[in-house]
């Protein structure tokens, strides 16, 4: 039935019929062709490496279509001046540089081979190459992956293992501050795009052996690596095998982003709040690796996942530890404050004005119809229609550059809401609480949170006009209970404070640091039971 | 606490008590009937409690000493499965009875002091499908979302005590009903109908709990906390309105600030105070809907209970649309005979696996030593 | 998925619900008048002329030029039927949950119709059982007007403030809707309500324009506040109380009275005595902190020992050496005072059958069942009452305002 009812609005429209504007063949008719069927993709490669040199070019050049694709180099050369060999690499993936000290002029050094004995591949990688990371394969898909990755492939003739070395060296970004979690105290580094660099500035700050990191595919078409972190012997194994089987369970097209992979392995793909912790801070990686946590980091994201999130989680900002206990609990209890001023505020004040005048004293009551003698919308749909603007100008901001983005905040906030009210268009007194939910919205600090929050303010906002505060308790009842079903990979959302777990350090207001000796009760870690 | 365990803790557990003996007692027990020889519902609403209380402790030995595992395998211990179904089945009803009159309560506390403009129908369609959502989600959800608003209602209770102190005169709980004594007693007995049900589903949901220990602590804790502050509600109800006018006055706890002569905008948050108790019910209305369609599933269905509670929602709303248009009898039979029909089996029960497990562990040394 | 689904249809089900019940009655604030005190007077067509007395919002947010309040009145033989009369002529509708005053003209009050007229359900228009009652010598309708002034256009405000400064000087009782509910219902004692009156020779704002426009003016030169001479301020005052027996107008007391009244009820703040004698006058701040202590004995005839301790600070001394005759003279002076003046309207109130004093509370803490008080029939037994008062001065040190022993 529900199929039915969304083929009606598609006007009877096929799957995939959606047509691309430009295709391989190039711009379609007027009434357009039916698009191609994409081509499958490949089955898994089990092919092995041919001792065949000829065959194994071959292979390649297919592979990477070749003849269409300048960016593979397939260069020859003759190892230790006897045995043909040819090394494969992407232009641009590989350091060139490296490629010719470390692999041509070593490999091309007359005599290397004069002691050569039993496998090829290995002795080359034992003694002629002088890579710092090598390793040898016989299998013809961890090839294509090496080279994929910026990572150089030696074949040599008569040999079925091929060398696979370390020769990354494509143009990055480099180490900067955090752009979305800036703070005054603490470090100033982010994660960056490149994966081997972020694992590097987790381990900079764990200098602990049991730290481990697993690499695997990210389970997208476009072979993107991930890697999970966490500490063997400390985090919960079921944790980690969760973490590790959803994982595994992606099978997509492309994986692109951190948002992505978020969305594929969360339970709850309803849930307005997140699952997870995104961060692009080591530091407060490291912190929560401490605590047992599992961190996943996707090549090609700034951003790390920290699994599992609870509300506390997301509603701490990086900064709250480098702060003193007091301005810290200050600070988190003004922050919890604006969160519930962000969220429940304009539906109070909108169910006040509609359905419980009484709660409000005589001269609050004055000056909001004195306000609104002139406004010809009513209350509520002035309400939605200035929280929809507040949207607008947030993501007009965000999305216009520099400069000129501040300027919209400016323009938007103080101009356009003076004219509006000016123009008798809105009330200054719904401004007045629009503008304080805003400001109680920038006060959480995690960006998905706070779209989360958007969203509650909405429908609050909504059941207010509908059924006055009745409408927001039972609404906010629901939400609640929602929330306290929710889990992320198996801890409830509101823990530790609701069920109840173990712990010494206080949920909204700053705890003593010696507190955080002891990792968090709810993460259940396996140095509880030994 | 373990990672992926449904388990609810002796704090929830706690706080979904407190939520659910709190409202019964205050809303529910709260009839004109009550105020007939004077006022002494201080006594007679918390002794309803004290009595539930030590019925669940009798309950909870029996079960400990039995080694059963929830209550509903202490009745079959005790009397056998067919008497443990009727006794499940009389379980059933009263916590449906005990959760259709909570809604039935607060929805028409919700029109008559807030909506009155509006009909019933619409506060009852905002109402029942919370009760039904929070039931949907299971125990887990109804004990954690109790935990995050026991202690708060609590202290807004306390507070709202607090507020109109200036209006409490001794002299308003006056004639004190001491010729009464017994009436006083008969009010307690029957007012337990109101509380029994929501000890006894701990006791069904004792697994849940993590054990009997467990629940009992709980189930002991929620039930003194209840008593203190039942009986400070109904004090400060007697020093602030004599028994002519309580008999005539609906929700008098609603109405504590209107004996007070100086202004404070705290005066005007009544309202509020009233919604916030609307969580309340709506949590103890899930806990025992829920409860409901726990026991009936695991007794005669070997499926999931959540189809069983959304049935149950839905009998709820049919049977509170129909109270408000007439006077649905079989209710009023409840109130009458339900602490009856509680007190006498449930006792009977207990005494019995009590003894039986008495000459079974004998008989086991007996054999140990043969 | 099909959980997914299964789960996604019931939500949506669940959410329609309540958008599928119909409205719940919204109106917006600004399509109310708000109602801060409604009068109560008699009627010429119908059994009462009730006027209302709305705030008025100002032109604009900026300035609160045009703020204030006006009246409204009309008439009616029950509440409902005044606002149907007077909703004709507004653009919105009375909204009720503002109102803090009831005003009651004394000959409504003193026919036993007060019961009729406060009877009406006071939720079906939202208007709070809180709301504070007064008696009006004169008509409301005009006790407003000498109410409302352009400088102070927050009326509610304002007669809470006039209250509560009367309630501190100790001058008036303050009594609501709920207590005289109590009184009337339970017996146990009888209501005093605050008296509003009006002095014609103040002029009102309309008056000023009037005089200024036409040359003519309608104030009273003879009339006074109580018998004293004022000029400017407010038209409308509070001066003494009334005293009911159950739900009538028994008679009024005056502003001393009435004082010596809240000392017996244990409602008595601070209030000023004068003393004068052949040495000069001395003016004496009297405090009430402590309530009065009350023994009964009952019976046929009812007796009450009520034992008062106040203290007492000299604000005025023109002898000189009034600390000096304290002990010796002063104490013994100021208690006999008070003590007669006790007596005095303890046995006013007994003629009027008012237990204004409240002796009724302590009378029913002597029983241990309702039928008892019942049949004990506490106002026919007031009749023969008779109480005997002690009372207490302590003076306080002028300098550190407190009394030291």
């Amino acid at each position: 039935m529900l199929d039915q009812i969304i083929r009606f609005f598609r006007f009877g429209r096929q799957d995939g019929e959606f047509e691309l504007l430009e295709t391989e063949r190039g711009i379609p008719e007027f009434w357009g062709d039916a698009r191609e069927e994409a081509p499958l993709p490949e089955q898994e490669d089990t092919r092995k490496v041919c001792k065949s040199l000829a065959e194994n070019e071959e292979r390649l050049r297919i592979s990477f279509r070749a003849d269409i694709n300048p960016d593979l180099i397939l260069r020859p050369f003759t190892l230790g001046g006897k045995i043909p060999a040819f090394l494969a690499y992407l232009n641009g993936m590989a350091d060139t540089d490296q490629v010719s000290d470390f692999i041509l002029r070593d490999g091309m050094r007359p005599g290397c081979l004069d002691h050569a004995r039993g496998d090829l591949a290995r002795y080359t990688m034992e003694n002629v190459f002088t890579m710092g990371e090598a390793e040898t394969t016989e299998a013809w898909a961890d090839v294509k992956q090496a080279v994929m990755e910026g990572r150089s492939a030696v074949f040599i003739e008569t040999c079925g293992q091929a060398v696979l070395m370390d020769t990354r060296g494509f143009e990055h970004r480099s180490v900067t501050e955090p752009q979305a979690e800036k703070v005054v105290h603490g470090p100033q580094e982010a994660f960056v795009e490149n994966l081997r660099t972020n694992i590097t500035l987790l381990r900079r700050i764990l200098h602990t052996e049991d730290l481990v990191c697993e690499m695997r595919g990210a389970g997208g078409d476009n072979g993107i690596r991930i890697a999970i972190l966490y500490r063997e012997g400390i985090t919960n194994i079921t944790l980690v095998e969760e973490v590790k089987r959803r994982l595994a369970q992606i099978d997509t097209r492309t994986v692109i982003g951190m948002g992505v992979l978020e969305q594929l392995t969360e339970e709850h793909s309803l849930s307005p709040f997140p699952q997870v912790l995104q961060t692009e801070r080591p530091d407060r990686s490291a912190a929560l690796l401490m605590q047992g946590h599992v961190v996943v980091l996707l090549d090609g994201s700034p951003f790390a996942s920290v699994m599992p999130a609870t509300l506390f989680t997301l509603m701490t900002s990086p900064e709250d530890v480098y702060m003193r206990r007091p301005q810290g609990s200050t600070i988190r209890i003004v922050r919890y404050i604006g969160a519930m001023i962000s969220i429940l505020l304009p539906a109070f004040f909108l169910a006040l004005a509609l359905y419980h005048q009484g709660l409000l004293s005589t001269e609050v009551l004055t000056t909001v119809i004195a306000s609104r003698k002139m406004v010809f919308a009513p209350i509520g749909a002035e309400m939605i229609f200035l929280l929809v603007v507040f949207q607008l100008i947030r993501e007009a901001g965000m999305r216009v550059p520099g400069n000129i983005g501040q300027a919209i905040g400016i323009i938007g906030g103080l101009i356009l809401g003076q004219a509006a009210v000016a123009a008798n268009l809105v009330s200054s007194v719904v401004l007045i609480v629009v503008a304080l939910t805003g400001l109680g919205n920038f006060c959480i600090p995690d960006y998905s949170t706070q779209l989360a929050a958007a969203f509650f303010r909405l429908t609050l906002t909504i059941a207010a006009w509908i059924g006055g505060l009745l409408g927001v308790i039972c609404l906010m009842t629901v939400f609640l209970a929602w929330m306290a079903s929710l889990k992320s990979y198996g801890v409830p959302f509101l823990a530790p404070f609701s069920p109840k777990a173990h712990s010494q350090k206080p949920m909204i207001l700053r705890g003593r640091l010696t507190m955080h000796q002891q990792a968090e009760d709810i993460m259940n870690t396996q140095e509880e039971t030994l | 606490m373990k990672l992926c365990q449904g388990r609810v803790g002796k704090q929830e557990g706690a706080n979904l008590i407190g939520i659910a003996l709190v409202s019964s007692a205050l809303f529910v027990l709260d009839i004109a009937e009550a105020y007939q020889y004077g006022n002494g519902t201080y006594v007679s609403f918390p002794g309803a409690i004290f009595l539930a209380l030590v019925l669940f402790l009798l309950l909870a030995g029996a079960m400990r000493a039995s080694g059963q595992k929830d209550l509903l395998a202490l009745m079959d211990f005790a009397f056998g499965k067919f008497v443990g179904n009727i006794l499940s089945a009389l379980i059933c009803v009263l916590l449906f009875a005990n959760a259709h009159f909570l809604v039935s309560r607060f929805t028409t506390m919700v029109h008559a002091l807030v909506f009155m403009k509006a009909t019933l129908f619409p506060v009852i369609l905002w109402i029942v499908p919370v009760v039904i959502y929070i039931a949907f989600h299971g125990f887990e959800c109804i004990a954690r979302i109790a935990k995050c608003f026991g202690v708060i209602l609590g202290v807004c209770l306390l507070f709202s005590l607090l507020f109109p102190i200036d209006g409490y005169e001794a002299y308003r709980l006056f004639p004190l009903p001491l010729n009464h004594w017994d009436t006083i007693a008969a009010d307690a007995f029957t007012g337990t109908f109101a509380t029994i049900p929501a000890m006894l589903a701990l006791l069904c949901m004792a697994q849940g709990m993590q054990g009997v220990q467990s629940a009992k602590k709980a189930g002991v804790i929620g039930a003194v906390i209840s008593i203190g502050l039942v009986a400070a509600a109904q004090i400060a109800i007697g020093m602030t309105f004599t028994y002519t006018e309580l008999q005539n006055m609906f929700v008098p706890l609603y109405r504590l600030n209107l004996k007070l002569i100086q202004e404070s905008y705290f005066f005007r948050l009544d309202k509020m105070l009233l919604f916030l108790w609307l969580i309340g019910a709506l949590i103890a209305g899930a806990y025992y809907l829920y409860g409901a369609g726990f026991v009936f599933c695991r007794r005669w269905s070997r499926y999931d209970v959540r189809p069983a509670v959304i049935a149950a929602g839905i009998i709820l709303l049919c049977c509170l649309t129909v109270e408000h248009m007439k006077q649905l009898q079989a209710f009023q039979v409840v109130r009458q005979y339900g602490s009856w029909l509680l007190v006498i089996p449930f006792t009977a029960a207990a005494a019995v696996a009590l003894v039986k497990s008495h000459f079974l562990k004998k008989k086991g040394q007996t054999d140990e030593k043969a | 998925m099909r959980k997914h689904r299964t789960r996604a249809l019931l939500m949506f089900t669940l959410v329609l619900a309540p958008l599928c019940c119909g409205c719940l009655e919204a109106t917006s604030l600004d399509e109310y008048g708000y109602v801060l005190t409604i009068g109560v007077d008699q009627g010429e067509q119908k059994k009462y002329n009730i006027s209302f007395l709305l705030q008025k919002e100002g032109d604009s947010q900026e300035a609160q030029t045009g703020a204030g309040s006006y009246i409204v009145t009309a008439e009616g033989d029950n509440l409902f039927d005044a606002i149907m009369v007077a909703h004709v002529g507004i653009p919105f509708e009375l909204n009720f949950t503002r109102t803090n005053f009831i005003l009651l003209s004394d000959q409504i009050a003193s026919s036993s119709r007060m019961d009729e007229f406060l009877s009406i359900s006071f939720n079906a228009l939202n208007l709070r059982q809180s709301v504070k009652l007064v008696i009006v010598r004169g008509t409301c309708a005009e006790y407003f007007e000498g109410l409302t002034s352009a400088d102070i256009p927050n009326v509610a405000k304002r007669q809470y403030n006039l209250f509560r400064m009367y309630q501190q000087e100790g001058m008036v009782p303050m009594t609501n809707f709920t207590t005289y509910q109590e009184a009337v219902g339970s017996g146990r004692f009888d209501v005093a309500i605050p008296v509003g009156r009006l002095d014609r020779s103040i002029p009102t704002e309309s008056d000023g324009e009037k005089q200024q426009m036409q040359g003519e003016t309608e104030t009273n030169d003879k009339d006074t506040t109580d018998g004293v001479k004022r000029s400017g301020g407010l038209r409308s005052y509070i001066h003494g109380s009334a005293v009911f027996d159950g739900n009538r107008l028994a008679g009024l007391l005056d502003d001393e009275d009435t004082e010596i009244l809240l000392l017996a009820m244990g409602q008595f703040r601070n209030g000023h005595l004068s003393i004068s004698d052949e040495e000069g006058t001395i003016a004496f701040l009297i405090k009430e902190t402590v309530s009065p202590h009350v023994q009964m004995s009952l019976g046929e005839a009812p007796h009450a020992v009520v034992t008062l301790t106040l203290f007492a600070e000299i604000e005025l001394d023109t002898s000189g050496n009034a600390e000096a005759r304290w002990d010796s003279e002063l104490k013994g002076q100021l208690e006999n005072y008070i003590v007669m003046e006790l007596n005095r309207v303890f046995e006013q109130c007994k003629l009027l059958n008012s237990d204004a004093m409240r002796f009724g509370r302590y009378a029913c803490m002597q029983f241990s069942s309702v039928e008892a008080w019942r049949d004990y029939a506490w106002k026919e037994k007031y009749k023969n009452m008779t109480a005997e008062f002690g009372v207490t001065v302590k003076l306080n040190d002028r300098i550190i305002s407190s009394h030291i022993e």
